[in-house]
């Protein structure tokens, strides 16, 4: 990392990878910023988290600090993905 | 030829999108389907990406797991999954229940552009995109 990319991320919130995140974050929707992609694939390294909360919406709002600066704002949901009893549809 | 592997021990098949608004783009989490002919994606995502309901094509309403819920169709700028994007797509924007922690589905309106493979056992889709 040089000098002038330290100073911009100092006041940004640290570097994770995913595993971190979701201990830190258990159960919660995140919002991503810095997203650190794997080549040719859809995962990611690390990022850094710009808002979290229980709530869909509660990290995007909270993220909207960084939008400014992020163009890429990650959604995910740090715990299982559960399947509703009654299907996604009713028929 | 696009590979990508999904935890095959979740209850749904669990893939990456991303999609592209006036305030840059939302990478998110959506369950393959290929039971709804569109793609769907939660508001709470939509509207924060700067799209409104005005500048919706059409008023729907779904029957889902929490009720008939209201939605509109929507032409996003850019939508993309698997390393392949199509602009201009049209989602159908409406709510999901909130604690099953995926963003939408990938349904028929993606899917049909393709030949896939879906290796429920190996947790593992192969995709490609359809010529003709």
């Amino acid at each position: 990392m040089n000098e002038a990319h330290a100073l911009e991320t100092s006041d940004l919130p640290e570097l994770l990878p995913w595993a971190e995140i979701c201990r830190r974050y258990p159960d919660q929707w995140v919002a991503l910023v810095d997203i650190v992609w794997i080549d040719d694939t859809d995962e990611f390294s690390a990022a850094r988290v710009a808002g979290h909360g229980p709530k869909r919406a509660d990290p995007l709002t909270q993220a909207r600090r960084f939008q400014s600066r992020f163009e890429e704002i990650g959604h995910f949901f740090t715990g299982r993905v559960r399947a509703p009893a009654l299907g996604l549809f009713a028929p | 030829m696009t590979v990508r592997r999904f935890d095959p021990t979740d209850d749904l098949i669990i893939v990456k999108a991303r999609v592209y608004g006036p305030r840059g783009s939302r990478p998110l989490t959506l369950a393959l389907d290929t039971a709804p002919s569109h793609t769907h994606i939660v508001p709470e995502v939509i509207d924060d990406l700067g799209y409104s309901p005005l500048q919706g094509e059409a008023i729907t309403s779904v029957r889902s797991a929490i009720g008939k819920e209201p939605g509109y169709m929507l032409r996003v700028a850019r939508f993309a999954s698997f390393g392949f994007s199509f602009s201009d797509f049209v989602v159908h924007v409406h709510d999901l229940p909130e604690g099953i922690g995926i963003d939408g589905l990938l349904g028929l309106s993606f899917l049909k552009r393709f030949n896939y493979e879906i290796r429920s056992a190996e947790g593992r889709i192969i995709i490609e995109h359809a010529t003709t």
